[in-house]
């Protein structure tokens, strides 16, 4: 064992020709003394563990969305056209923000499907501002779909399908208004909240600004939430969590305009993550606490944490495929 | 990462977490990378047994329920990636083309032990018969029929400059062996 352990250690630290490359992988991998030769092999992994390796973050960042969208057309390909089911017999449109009543129009341009679902969906880089047949408003965020029955408005219960982000204000008709989101549902009958279920995140959440909803689910159980609270919801784990926040930095995203007073780098990322719909991720040592003023109207993403970079003195890289943004020291 | 939050990673992981698979990637993949290689002396080929490797985690990723550590379940999945690697390559003969004897001039190390002798011995002749075909008809040649740079040239058509530049390309492989003992 020893010399074996010699042998590899050796080998790995030196630098040998494509000849000796081929003799040691045959030696090593051979049935012969296996276990001891693994043993070595294992002990300098460890070995190597424990150095702290030198590696460039935007080089293994891309190296990453490379894994991604490999996985990503693996998905594709095992279950394709998972857009086709919704596309059938319903209306999918693509919007830029505004306000729509889409109520007429869809019905007028599909006569003949009664029992259809109407689909509303946000592009992926804007968002829309709908009315739902019953008065209630819906801000749908970047990159969502919110769908419902298109006899949403004479059915006994309005009941909405939501992927992605969506702040619903919902008006009191007497019928209650539930929103189907992952493994859950959000059930009210008039109030203000929002709701979040998107593959980008883990967590799903539900805030309530408020009035009272609701919330239940075969894994979750059930739970009634308070103005100022918001219930997490960890798929992975289907752990669920009720905590109080600041719900303005949960739905300030619906406003083309936001205004941020010395307010701490923790939050001003909080408000810019729903805005943007991205992940921010932070590395090294970066003070969350400092505070920054900060005024968006309407700007594209790449240019206001170009300046937040200025005011948080970090350096800030966009990595866009991923919708991931890192804040790193300078 | 203290325990109980690994489990929970490795859990999360299991159950199609894209958030923790970045995590791992992110923390990981310098380390894989460095390893594969220091073991196949390749840095483009060390990054896409790399990528490999990670798109294999994510493939498995339920067998990952029950694993403790996620570095050891790491380990394996490189270890068998590397190996495979070597599998793919072509496989080479087990040909006794070295006698111990001619370890200590070949090698140049110092062989006290007996048992030290086994494992460079068959890596010595791994190294040989690995060797291109006409740089190992060479060197045998030479070695093991006692034949000069000048008959060798004459009895295969070659140059005696080109012997001359198997013979050194051979020695020099097999003396890199001695650094490893």
């Amino acid at each position: 064992m020893g010399k074996k352990k010699d042998i590899i250690s050796r080998y790995m630290s030196g630098s040998f020709t494509d000849e000796v490359r081929d003799a040691f992988g045959s030696w090593l991998s051979s049935p012969e003394d296996q276990q001891a030769k693994e043993d070595a092999l294992y002990s300098e992994w460890e070995a190597l563990a424990a150095r702290d390796i030198s590696d460039s973050t935007l080089d293994r960042r891309r190296k990453l969305s490379l894994i991604h969208r490999h996985i990503e057309q693996e998905r594709k390909r095992s279950r394709p056209r998972t857009w086709a089911y919704i596309a059938a017999g319903l209306v999918s449109l693509a919007l830029i923000a505004g306000l729509f009543s889409l109520s007429h129009s869809i019905r007028q341009s599909q006569p003949d499907a009664a029992a259809s679902s109407v689909c509303l969906v946000s592009s992926s880089t804007s968002k829309g501002e709908f009315t739902l047949p019953d008065g209630t408003s819906v801000w749908l965020n970047i990159g969502s779909t919110l769908s419902y029955d298109s006899d949403f408005e004479n059915a006994a219960i309005r009941e909405v399908k939501l992927d992605g982000e969506a702040y619903f204000d919902v008006t009191k008709d007497g019928r209650p208004f539930t929103v189907k989101a992952g493994d859950f549902a959000v059930k009210v009958l008039g109030t203000r909240f929002a709701v979040r279920h998107t593959p980008l995140y883990d967590q799903d959440l539900v805030t309530l600004v408020s009035g009272s909803v609701n919330v239940s689910g075969e894994s979750l159980g059930g739970f009634t939430l308070s103005p100022g609270e918001q219930l997490s919801y960890d798929r992975m784990l289907g752990k669920t969590s009720v905590r109080n926040v600041d719900t303005g930095d949960f739905v300030s995203w619906i406003r083309p305009h936001l205004s941020l007073e010395d307010c701490p780098l923790s939050k001003v990322i909080e408000n810019l993550e729903h805005r943007y719909r991205v992940k921010v991720s932070t590395v090294g040592d970066i003070d969350l606490s400092s505070r920054i003023t900060l005024k968006i109207n309407n700007e594209p993403k790449e240019k206001i944490f170009t300046i937040l970079s200025f005011l948080a003195d970090c350096e800030l890289r966009i990595i866009d495929e991923e919708n991931v943004i890192l804040i790193c020291t300078k | 990462m203290n325990g109980n939050q690994e489990a929970e990673y490795i859990q999360r992981l299991s159950g199609g977490s894209y958030e923790v698979f970045d995590y791992f990637y992110l923390k990981y993949a310098p380390l894989v990378e460095a390893f594969a290689c220091a073991l196949l002396k390749d840095k483009s080929l060390s990054e896409d047994i790399c990528q490999e490797v990670f798109l294999r985690i994510w493939q498995r990723r339920r067998s990952l329920r029950g694993v403790m550590s996620f570095k050891s379940f790491l380990f394996t999945i490189v270890k068998h990636s590397i190996y495979d690697y070597y599998a793919r390559g072509h496989v080479i003969p087990h040909e006794q083309n070295i006698q111990p004897e001619d370890l200590p001039e070949l090698l140049g190390g110092d062989l006290a032990r007996e048992e030290d002798l086994r494992d460079v011995l068959s890596l010595a002749n791994l190294t040989v018969a690995a060797m291109p075909e006409q740089r190992k008809k060479v060197f045998l040649m030479h070695r093991r029929m006692g034949m000069n740079y000048q008959e060798i040239a004459a009895k295969t058509g070659l140059s005696v400059k080109t012997v001359e530049y198997h013979m050194s390309k051979a020695l020099s492989q097999l003396k890199s062996l001695g650094t490893l003992l």
